[in-house]
């Protein structure tokens, strides 16, 4: 793609888990990544937990500092490490790189109102001059995420509010800054499903409004296909990015062993095509660990068709049939 | 408040008038408001509803478990076993115990928590098996589990011997399943069983359940958010929202052929990854605050069908034909 | 600042600092009774020297005597009025635990801050400092510094002793703020306030800080109480010099003078001793409801 906004390029992130004296064991969470986004556009990443989805988003954010590869970020018609920037240029990046967490509960601090939730960006970035036009754009923000009348809200704290509004918070204060890029990790799959839809609909109407990319985290494909659609989807385990396309193209003919698999799960609500489904034939339900991961293809322990060079050889991402795919069988 | 006419040995488990409240902070919560339910012997019945939708609390009473704030208001529970009918509510404390698991045996949401953490796995048999049926030996107590394991994928020589936390989320859920098979129960609740799996393990579990069930003729009750799950293994369907059951029906009726409004907008609302993307479309409105729920139709704030009499008039479960349940002004009982 | 801002901002203050705490206070019983009685005993500590002066001159005729209109407690071994002493002494003991109380939460809530978000070799600095001082033992660590300072000659005022009154205490609240910061960092609203690009400083003091008030307000109410028994404890040891009137002073006395509870001499150490635990239990009452003031998910509204 021309230009992406923001690329990725082999990172990886190790964790150390273990007690000061005992063994260190590290834990693999994202491993060499390369992905991009461009402006404006959405990219899905999905995978169950545990796969390392949150961590690569984090990465992205520059929340967490990946052990190796570069982050780089589309600045002044040229590509700069996120981790080089100083001063004018990190804050540039800083504020176009904003993050919707997945708990309604815990994305505004628990022990102050809406408006100070609000207001302290605003007035750092100066986008507001003073207290009181801070306190207006906050009202704006509010009526903009469907929350209304805005004044009700200010002074309200965490614990009085459903999940459904403080996640309409939590996106007021994302886009208050205009961020040209956003990454949602998990933020409807503590919702009701019966929410879900709304506030997906309010992320969209917003995105045509502030042209922002965004960098959907989910576990669930049919949410995925649902925000994505006509974008593109990218499947996650264990660290490594297995497929990577258009969304439509993946969900009606998936490649990868896994998204196969993963299709195949996914619970359909019409029960002539759900009762009339196979179950995937895998070979063993037991997500490996991360601490030993298998090697080769991460999923040869579970893959119905592995075979022997899967034991052996990590499989890259190559380009298939118009997207990439990480498998030796293809 | 009529329900299909069926003959009592049909149905296992009769649900009458049953209202449960809650002293809250702020007043009285009526989770369960005056439901009538029958589930009928050898059927998967799936109770779906958002959540606050009282489904919980329902399951729950069946076996008179309600938590501490909360209590039975009125209604009984009738359980038809060996041609006699129970009233489980008017149980005794100690034949509730023998009752509970050994006849009705229930699958909690988050099996992590139904674990005691500091015994293992096979103490967590013999406990069960002891409680009910005296002094079993061990050698039988293992084989019964070993087979119940081998059926949920479970390798019983190295589970058993496991501590909980130990486990997987997986593991520890099909574990418990295991567990509550294991008195032989004639009918099983299952609360949100599949929510905190995995897509691949939760696909499993319910093709698992559904051979079970072909297998036995267990009867089972299916507690759910998740319509799209019941579409694969109920044979019917309740519909419930703020305390009442709204609609009944066969699984294909309510997914081809919805009546009640709100089930028709709840289906709606599920993304799928088939089917066009444009039907896809929110519930309307907010939900009502439980404590003061709207007059009339619960529902009817929020009702693109709505009428006057909905306004004041709540409107009863009736059977409009075929077993099939509406409570909806809009629908009449045929002649 | 023209009128009106300025007017705005006092009411501001008015009805946050006041008027709310009031009103939440004023739902739980036990903490309005202690901030009433705390008021009176500030009043007293004020005003009341003003109507009741201290007289300290020795009237033996009227030794002992019994409560009466003249000597509403009674008097002391030299026939001096207990109650004039009682009021007067308020002063300095309330000064002195009050500013125990605010020295111990700045150093405390400072230190714990530090080592908190800091982290890494700060932290376990920090973390042996403060292991050390909760294991000293608070009041003998005291009385051996008294016993130095009367011996030393150095004068004592009380600016002094309040430190001295905190040197322990700031131990505690420091390790309790200390987790707080640690469990907070990693909470999904500072990693929301770290990508909105708010400052170090903002996180720590506007967002993490808010967090541990609750804490840090009951330990400013705790410190205080220890800070009066300890005070008024070295007093009653005899180990810091005594200003007159001062309720450790008057232990210190009756038990030197008098040595038992009961007959005449009975009102002279029980009026300072029942003055003070009223003070205590009215400020661990309150302590309750300033809980409700600085946490807003436990108010009932």
């Amino acid at each position: 793609m021309p230009n992406p906004l923001l690329k990725t390029e082999n990172i990886s992130k190790i964790f150390e888990v273990g007690s000061m004296f005992g063994a260190k064991k590290h834990i693999k969470a994202v491993e060499n990544v390369s992905i991009e986004i461009g402006e404006n556009e959405i990219l899905a990443l999905v995978g169950e937990s545990g796969c390392g989805k949150s961590t690569l988003g984090k990465l992205m954010l520059a929340l967490l500092r990946q052990d190796s590869g570069r982050i780089l970020y589309y600045l002044n018609n040229g590509y700069k490490d996120i981790w080089s920037l100083k001063g004018e240029e990190f804050k540039e990046y800083r504020r176009n790189a904003q993050l919707i967490p997945q708990d309604p509960y815990t994305t505004i601090n628990p022990m102050r109102n809406v408006l100070s939730a609000l207001t302290p960006p605003l007035l750092h970035y100066k986008i507001a001059k003073n207290r009181k036009e801070a306190r207006k754009m906050a009202a704006e923000l509010l009526t903009m995420v469907g929350l209304v009348p805005p004044e009700d809200f200010f002074k309200r704290y965490s614990c009085r509010l459903s999940g459904g509004q403080l996640q309409r918070i939590a996106i007021a204060r994302a886009i208050s800054v205009k961020p040209k890029f956003i990454v949602a990790d998990e933020a409807v799959s503590m919702l009701d499903a019966s929410l879900r839809i709304e506030i997906l609909d309010l992320l969209l109407n917003l995105k045509k409004k502030i042209k922002t990319a965004y960098l959907f985290i989910t576990h669930d494909l049919a949410i995925a296909r649902y925000f994505a659609r006509d974008q593109r989807i990218a499947i996650m385990y264990l660290g490594n990015i297995v497929e990577i396309g258009k969304t439509e193209e993946i969900i009606q003919n998936p490649l990868h062993p896994y998204t196969k698999v993963l299709l195949m799960s996914v619970p359909i609500p019409d029960p002539k095509i759900a009762r009339s489904r196979g179950l995937p034939k895998l070979k063993s339900l037991e997500i490996p660990s991360l601490v030993n991961p298998p090697p080769g293809c991460k999923f040869h322990t579970r893959c119905p068709y592995a075979e022997k060079i899967c034991e052996e050889k990590v499989p890259e991402l190559r380009e298939v049939k118009g997207r990439l795919v990480a498998c030796h069988l293809l | 408040m009529s329900t299909v006419v069926i003959k009592k040995k049909d149905v296992i488990l009769s649900i009458r008038g049953l209202t449960v409240e809650f002293r809250v902070e702020r007043g009285i919560l009526r989770a369960v408001d005056n439901v009538y339910l029958d589930i009928y012997k050898g059927e998967v019945l799936g109770l779906a509803g958002e959540s606050g939708c009282g489904k919980s609390v329902l399951a729950h009473s069946i076996l008179n478990i309600v938590d501490p704030n909360g209590y039975i208001k009125s209604g009984e529970i009738l359980f038809n076993s060996n041609g006699e009918s129970i009233d489980v509510l008017k149980l005794s404390k100690s034949k509730l115990r023998k009752f509970r698991w050994s006849k009705i045996s229930i699958v909690f949401q988050g099996a992590q928590n139904s674990f005691n953490p500091v015994i293992k796995v096979r103490d967590h048999f013999i406990d069960t098996v002891e409680d009910h049926k005296g002094r079993v030996s061990r050698k039988t107590i293992f084989k019964l589990a070993s087979k119940l394991m081998e059926n949920v994928h479970l390798d019983a020589k190295r589970v058993l011997d496991m501590y909980p936390h130990e486990m997987s989320g997986g593991m520890k859920q099909r574990t418990l399943m295991s567990l509550s098979f294991i008195l032989n129960p004639e009918f099983i609740i299952l609360d949100e069983p599949t929510s905190a799996l995995d897509v691949l393990t939760q696909k499993y579990i319910v093709k698992l359940l559904r051979d079970i069930h072909e297998e036995t003729g267990l009867t089972m009750l299916f507690i759910t958010h998740d319509l799209a799950t019941l579409a694969e293994i109920a044979d019917r369907i309740a519909i419930m929202y703020l305390g009442n059951i709204v609609e009944v029906a066969d699984v294909y009726t309510i997914f081809y052929e919805p009546k009640h409004p709100y089930t028709k907008a709840l289906l709606k609302s599920i993304p799928s990854i088939v089917g066009p993307l444009e039907d896809i479309k929110p519930l309307p409105g907010p939900m009502p605050d439980p404590i003061n729920p709207p007059p009339g139709c619960k529902f009817h704030p929020r009702c693109p069908e709505r009428m006057e009499i909905c306004k004041k008039v709540r409107p009863k479960l009736i059977d409009i034909g075929g077993g099939h349940l509406v409570a909806c002004h809009k629908y009449k009982p045929p002649k | 600042m023209n009128e009106n801002k300025i007017m705005r901002i006092f009411k501001r203050i008015l009805y946050d600092y006041i008027y709310i705490p009031l009103k939440i206070l004023s739902k739980d019983k036990r903490a309005l009774f202690g901030l009433i009685v705390l008021i009176i005993y500030i009043l007293m500590s004020i005003i009341g020297p003003i109507f009741v002066p201290l007289s300290l001159e020795p009237n033996m005729e009227e030794r002992y005597q019994p409560p009466s209109w003249k000597h509403p407690l009674g008097t002391d071994f030299a026939g001096r009025d207990i109650f004039a002493q009682i009021v007067n002494g308020g002063r300095d003991i309330l000064i002195a635990a009050f500013l125990a109380g605010f020295v111990t939460i700045g150093l405390g809530t400072i230190i714990g801050l530090i080592a908190g978000y800091i982290g890494g070799k700060v932290d376990i600095i920090v973390t042996t400092l403060i292991d050390i001082f909760l294991t000293i033992p608070g009041f003998p660590l005291l009385m051996i510094i008294a016993t130095w300072l009367l011996q030393s000659g150095i004068t004592v005022n009380i600016l002094m002793i309040a430190f001295l009154l905190s040197i322990t205490s700031w131990a505690g609240l420091a390790r309790s703020v200390r987790s707080q910061v640690l469990s907070i960092k990693q909470e999904p609203f500072i990693e929301v306030d770290k990508c909105l690009g708010l400052s170090k400083f903002h996180i720590i003091f506007k967002e993490i800080l808010p967090n541990a008030m609750p804490y840090i307000a009951i330990n400013f109410m705790l410190s205080s109480v220890s800070a009066v028994y300890s005070y008024t404890g070295l007093m009653a040891l005899g180990l810091i010099p005594y200003t007159p009137g001062n309720w450790g002073a008057m232990i210190h006395m009756a038990q030197a003078y008098v040595g038992t509870i009961t007959g005449a001499g009975c009102w002279y150490i029980l009026a300072p001793s029942l003055v003070i635990i009223i003070l205590q239990v009215s400020l661990v009452f309150l302590s309750n409801g300033i809980d409700k003031i600085f946490n807003p998910r436990l108010r009932e509204w």
